[in-house]
């Protein structure tokens, strides 16, 4: 029982993760990017061939599966997706921009699918892993207490870095100028102009933000399962339950609530693969998604309008 | 000649099945502004109703129902209506966007049953032996093929029809009042909630006897038949057209089905055997361009009329 | 000395071919207060907003203290020297009074807690509720906080849209009054009023729109006694 918590929340830490940046796009650009999935499958992939261009090498650091190599490739990772969604704003959303959201939403669909192809044909279909050697889980809790609890080292370390991250984010948002304003941007963007913001800083922020968390997320993920082309799309219904579920708007608790929402998700298919096996983990998601749209469709932490 | 002919039959009745999903896309789409990402999940819903009500005895799953055709075809149109209903009732009072990620659920839901449910759906291995109609009077070859693309064509024509005609209707008439100015339309009273939950029904409604008509026409259905690309297929029929126009929807079939049937054998014709499988994904890569490209130079289509845009609080 | 600002000849269209402003012609000189008054419809906000750059000037231009801004985008009008207080959604509800205006001093640069003190002097009511989130503030208290945080980057022209809109005959003239003080400081200010009454008694000129078309530019002295008026107001009422 401990060990499906356990499970639920290094699956729910990786939503969590994708699911601030998903929150952010949504907040300031007002729509629902269908190809968020797919910077977080880019970001597993960058790194899987960034390391395998450094050679593996590098020692693993201390109980870790992974040594200073793939951490770096990791950085690259970051840093090409984040590019890689400013890239896609550039080329397609920031000229549809004045057609109103569901035209962003079908464009966004569209590049979903261009992306995961692009990814198809570039890595192939089979599943790919990081590191072939096993990771020896650490045993935390007995198995006479509700069938114990064992971790790896990177498990833990997933956890504790998406927390990490999800702090600095909230850091970032609370004190320095970028942050408030993008959330000034968030609430009210005409009047954020009228200040003297600058739109197009706060939506170069909002991109590289966002693909930078969906490329770690990835990069989780991929540390924790696998990496396949449709990684990206396997967990776009979680994340957009885990937006919803968490509220948008432009108060700081939304990043909380993307972050709750995450390990509510994780948590959720979690009872679904032990409940109904793993092929019906997607039900998880969508019944999440109706129980919150049916109670409070504003979610649990959004601005009272959405 | 012959094979042509026969390719071209072939052909046309898949535009035929398409055009009548994408018309009943655009009722959803062009005429209430509704997005429906789930497409190929309403779709799936009519072919697997279909299916497993007319096919004979099989061990392993559900079957046995044996009803005639045509009854196959109103119960898959009736389903995916349920379906729609359900989904529009859930999401059509909040922000357009979570309709949207709503019937994404959906499809993913109806894929994963299934693919999964396989004493009602068959699993993987989905439905075989779906009877094609007057077999017995017609056997299997040419004459078969054309005498279903008659049938599929005057569905067509009748489906095209009937929405003309319900367009111009009052009830028509009130569904573009709200797409052209929601507040106004509310404010004589119209029950904006309840007009687009019947358009978006009536709409699931035609895709479910798409779905219905292709498996009757091909013969047996799998999970791998209703995949999110049918979506984006369907998306690029209505975005190249011309959304908005049922002429348009039914254009765009005719043309982004040759597209990507051209596409597909210029893959398999250029693309040495050991690499296509890999190749395959970029044939939908290429018709996502074609519809970013669209949107971005023409966002109006071949035939069909902007968007206005419609200023309402639930953009 | 060119004019604060100078408007020639402006349209503003937000469709092709439809002017909603058609070749209107302003002045604000600085140190004065020029009340923009007009029916419904008539394009006073839109003109109001095409000047600060959230509309589209479809022809003509508009000069701030001799430079043309009609280009300018909308961010970078506060760094020209110009504030604009919109009549909606005029603060940042999801902040707090302080944390509304330490952003506008941030944005521009200003030193934080210098502006912010001296705003504070201003309009010290601010300060009392100053931990208070702007959305949980009453109507004339948002108003206030709309138009301090106009002033915090010390504007030269101030660009007000319905100060006076929601507002109680009490709160009213509170606002006009410190809209007075600010004008002793030498800010021009741009007013667009539906309240004729307390904006002509405010105002040093007033310029009536009819149909995108300023039809009546004077004095406000004059304006309180000019059959004109009344005929503009209701004849374009009657032509409806």
């Amino acid at each position: 029982m401990l060990q499906l918590v356990a499970d639920g929340i290094i699956v729910g830490s990786i939503v969590a993760l994708a699911a601030i940046g998903l929150s952010l796009t949504l907040s300031i650009f007002r729509f629902s990017n269908f190809s968020h999935g797919e910077l977080l499958a880019w970001g597993a992939y960058l790194a899987l061939v960034v390391n395998g261009m450094i050679g593996t090498s590098s020692a693993a650091i201390g109980p870790f599966s992974f040594g200073w190599g793939p951490v770096f490739a990791t950085l690259c990772a970051v840093a090409g997706t984040a590019a890689l969604a400013v890239g896609l704003d550039a080329l397609l959303f920031r000229r549809l921009r004045r057609q109103g959201s569901i035209t962003l939403v079908i464009a966004s669909f569209g590049a979903s699918l261009v992306l995961r192809s692009l990814l198809q044909y570039w890595q192939g279909g089979v599943p790919k892993y990081y590191s072939e050697s096993l990771q020896i889980a650490i045993n935390i809790v007995p198995r006479s207490f509700h069938g114990g609890l064992r971790l790896t080292a990177d498990q833990m370390l997933v956890i504790a870095l998406t927390l990490v991250v999800a702090a600095c984010l909230h850091g970032f948002l609370r004190y320095t100028l970028l942050g408030r304003s993008m959330r000034a941007a968030a609430a009210n963007p005409d009047l954020a102009r009228v200040v003297g913001i600058n739109p197009e800083r706060v939506f170069l922020a909002t991109w590289i933000i966002g693909g930078s968390l969906a490329a770690i997320a990835g990069v989780f993920a991929g540390i924790t399962v696998q990496l396949r082309p449709t990684m990206g799309t396997e967990l776009l219904l979680p994340l957009f339950s885990a937006v919803i579920l968490g509220g948008t708007g432009s108060r700081i608790s939304t990043l909380w609530g993307a972050v709750l929402g995450g390990f509510v998700l994780g948590l959720s298919e979690s009872a679904a693969v032990s409940l109904l096996g793993a092929e019906y983990r997607p039900v998880a998601a969508f019944v999440v998604l109706t129980v919150i749209l049916l109670v409070k469709p504003n979610g649990l932490f959004g601005d009272k309008s959405a | 000649m012959m094979s042509v002919l026969s390719y071209a039959t072939f052909f046309l009745v898949f535009v035929a099945i398409y055009a009548i999903i994408a018309l009943g896309l655009n009722l959803q789409w062009g005429a209430t502004g509704l997005f429906n990402v789930g497409v190929a999940g309403f779709v799936a819903t009519g072919a697997y109703t279909s299916a497993l009500l007319t096919t004979p005895q099989e061990t392993g799953r559900v079957a046995g129902f044996n009803l005639p055709f045509a009854v196959g075809l109103l119960a898959a149109g009736l389903l995916a209506g349920l379906v729609g209903l359900f989904t529009g009732a859930l999401t059509l009072r909040l922000r357009r966007d979570y309709l949207a990620i709503t019937t994404f659920g959906v499809s993913v839901m109806i894929e994963t049953v299934a693919r999964n449910a396989t004493p009602l759906t068959g699993g993987v291995f989905g439905v075989q032996f779906i009877p094609k109609p007057m077999q017995a009077w017609l056997g299997t070859g040419f004459e078969w093929n054309a005498s279903y693309l008659a049938m599929s064509l005057v569905l067509l024509a009748l489906v095209y029809w009937g929405l003309e005609r319900l367009l111009e209707s009052p009830w028509g008439r009130v569904l573009r009042a709200i797409r052209e100015d929601e507040d106004a339309a509310a404010s004589i009273g119209k029950r904006v909630y309840l007009f687009r939950l019947q358009s978006f029904a009536i709409g699931s409604m035609l895709m479910g006897l798409g779905g219905a008509l292709y498996a009757h026409f091909v013969g047996f259905i799998a999970p791998q038949d209703f995949l999110p690309i049918l979506t984006f297929q369907l998306w690029a029929m209505l975005i190249v057209g011309g959304s908005g126009s049922n002429r348009g929807a039914i254009l765009g079939s005719a043309v982004v089905w040759g597209f990507w049937s051209a596409s597909g054998a210029l893959l398999r014709a250029a693309i040495p055997a050991a690499e296509q499988a890999r190749a395959a994904p970029l044939q939908t890569a290429i018709i996502g361009v074609l519809i970013a490209a669209t949107l971005l130079a023409r966002p109006r289509g071949i035939l069909g009329h902007l968007q206005s845009g419609g200023r309402s609080k639930h953009g | 000395m060119s004019a604060a600002l100078a408007v020639e000849d402006l349209d503003v269209s937000y469709e092709p071919g439809l002017p909603i402003v058609r070749g209107a012609n302003l002045t604000v000189e600085a140190g004065e207060i020029l009340a923009i008054l007009g029916p419904n419809g008539a394009g006073k906000s839109s003109l109001a907003k095409a000047v600060v750059g959230l509309a589209p000037v479809t022809r003509g231009r508009t000069l701030l203290f001799g430079r043309d801004i009609t280009r300018t985008p909308a961010h970078r009008m506060i760094f020209e020297g110009l504030a604009y207080v919109p009549q909606m959604d005029n603060v940042f509800s999801n902040l707090s009074i302080t944390e509304n205006l330490e952003l506008a001093a941030a944005v521009v640069k200003a030193n934080r807690k210098q502006s912010v003190d001296l705003i504070y002097g201003v309009f010290p009511d601010l300060q009392e509720k100053r931990t208070s989130l702007a959305g949980n503030l009453s109507g004339g208290q948002r108003q206030m906080l709309a138009m301090a945080r106009g002033l915090i980057a010390r504007p030269r022209l101030l660009i007000l849209d319905e100060p006076s809109a929601g507002l109680s005959p009490k709160m009213i003239e509170q606002v006009f009054a410190k809209l007075r003080e600010v004008r002793k400081g030498g800010v021009a200010i741009l007013l667009v009023e539906q309240n004729v009454k307390a904006a002509l008694a405010l105002a040093d000129r007033a310029a009536i729109l009819v149909e995108g078309k300023e039809r009546l530019v004077a004095p406000c002295s004059e304006f309180l006694n000019d059959p004109r008026v009344a005929e503009l107001y209701l004849g374009s009422h009657a032509r409806r």
